[in-house]
């Protein structure tokens, strides 16, 4: 079992609901988002053509997070699943500053959206968080526990978003990445990601 | 496209690497000094010294943490070289602190002195340590593959270099506090210390224009880096701080010591230049870690 997604950039329309669900999912502080679509803009002027990219940890199957984390804090599931727990991490960035595709962050500073004080909903979602430690996509593994999607793969209006098991050659997913060529993004730096990209 | 650059490493990772430099450099250089049987006053401050800039650089580790109480973590993982390097800092302390004690006539009932089996076996594991201490940085920075400018093959020859020369300045600061004991001696000890000051400072100098080259060589973000600190925000640091204070200036003075034989002039000379190479030592490593760009995830426009 390995848990992996693929994501159809043909699909992706930029809406950003994705990066909305996962916020509302795992309510993440104030300029965090474990969720996020990058925009790529290629060609000249008349030909250009803008390309939106989504981006989430890529559960790397040899992820180099969990190889420079001194303390141990982040580690690999057997389903492939990459988290942190925050009761080891002591936030030295270092899993932040190698991780190859830039989406972990460090909750600095506790912080909220309005300045007044903290709404019911952050009152409930905040202290799923920790000041001070290092944080990423955990591809919403309680839901996934649950039988159910992660929250972006739920609410993708584009259906752009496939989620399902790696290993197994008749999932969804592992049918897409044959049939149209899945690819990751920097196989280079040889972390084996487990987010599948088909071309746009 | 925009190039982004790392964020979460600054100063204080700067001062821990800049510190435990200084201590590799000016243990390893006090050792050199040892062996020639002249200079015992300053070979033994210098190692004295040692663990105290080693004890600064772990204080610097530990502020850096957001989380600093469960500091003991950090060896906890012996794949991350962060653990790696936290136990070779450790390490060198640890006998650097124990080959210095007999200095002190305090410690006189300790088991071991300088000279014997025992304290002799403390100084070896002292020197592949302090050695492993100067080069272990370039090796945690080379670690994020994707940040092109950390290149081990360069970063390593040039922060071995650079633990020296920091290490230098604080041998030549040391010489000045001892002109009392040490006499005439100074002279010689000054001339001795810029002569290898101005094969450290061309060294370096050599490894810095190997660094930008090879990266302006390079792919984009590799490029990007340099931009940052030839024309970008780091470039008055790094120009400035780094190449002018830091290596030119000390140079010329360097060499200009080597024609001066009166004291006041040579001890003034000595104490600006080894101050200047403190502070280009820092800003180095300062700007190494600041110009740190990552290679965007959307580089790779051909596949999409």
């Amino acid at each position: 079992m390995r848990y992996g997604m693929v994501i159809d950039l043909k699909r992706c329309i930029n809406c950003r609901a994705c990066s909305i669900a996962c916020k509302m999912e795992n309510v993440t502080p104030p300029g965090i988002f474990w969720s996020d679509v990058l925009t790529f803009e290629s060609g000249k002027y008349p030909n250009v053509k803008k390309t939106f990219i989504p981006t989430l940890c890529m559960h790397c199957g040899d992820p180099i997070c969990v190889k420079v984390c001194p303390t141990g804090a982040s580690y690999k599931r057997e389903d492939g699943v990459v988290l942190v727990d925050y009761d080891k991490c002591f936030g030295c960035g270092y899993c932040v500053v190698a991780c190859p595709y830039q989406v972990r962050s460090l909750n600095e500073k506790s912080s909220q959206y309005f300045l007044s004080e903290l709404t019911p909903y952050e009152r409930r979602g905040y202290p799923l968080h920790k000041v001070g430690v290092a944080e990423k996509c955990n591809f919403c593994i309680e839901k996934v526990e649950k039988g159910e999607e992660p929250a972006c793969v739920e609410t993708c209006q584009a259906k752009a978003r496939y989620f399902g098991d790696l290993d197994d050659p008749q999932s969804e997913v592992s049918k897409l990445i044959r049939n149209r060529h899945g690819f990751q993004f920097h196989r280079e730096f040889g972390t084996d990601p487990s987010v599948y990209y088909l071309s746009a | 496209m925009e190039f982004e650059k790392q964020k979460i490493w600054g100063n204080l990772i700067a001062a821990d690497l800049f510190f435990s430099g200084i201590g590799g450099g000016c243990f390893f250089l006090s050792f050199l000094l040892e062996i020639q049987n002249k200079y015992g006053p300053i070979s033994n401050l210098g190692e004295i010294l040692t663990p105290i800039f080693i004890s600064i650089a772990l204080l610097c580790l530990l502020f850096h943490l957001r989380i600093p109480i469960r500091f003991y973590r950090v060896f906890l993982n012996p794949s991350s070289w962060m653990t790696r390097g936290s136990v070779i800092l450790s390490i060198f302390f640890i006998s650097s602190l124990l080959y210095s004690l007999p200095s002190f006539e305090t410690f006189n009932w300790l088991p071991w002195s300088k000279a014997s089996s025992l304290g002799r076996v403390i100084l070896i594991i002292a020197i592949a340590f302090s050695l492993l201490n100067m080069i272990y940085p370039a090796v945690l920075l080379s670690v994020p593959k994707h940040i092109q400018s950390w290149e081990i093959s360069i970063l390593l020859p040039l922060f071995l270099f650079l633990s020296l020369y920091t290490g230098l300045a604080v041998l030549l600061l040391i010489t000045i506090s001892y002109v009392r004991i040490l006499g005439d001696q100074t002279i010689t000890i000054l001339h001795m210390l810029g002569k290898i000051g101005i094969m450290l400072i061309i060294i370096e100098i050599f490894t810095l224009y190997i660094f930008t080259k090879t990266m302006l060589n390079g792919n984009q973000p590799a490029k990007e880096s340099i931009f940052l600190l030839i024309k970008g925000e780091l470039m008055p640091l790094f120009i400035g701080g780094v190449v002018i204070i830091g290596l030119i200036v000390p140079f010329f003075m360097f060499i200009s010591s080597i024609f001066i034989v009166s004291m006041p002039p040579l001890l003034i000379l000595a104490g600006v230049s080894g101050l200047l190479i403190l502070m280009g030592g820092f800003l180095l490593r300062y700007v190494i870690v600041k110009a740190g760009v990552y290679s965007p995830i959307y580089i790779e426009r051909s596949i999409i």
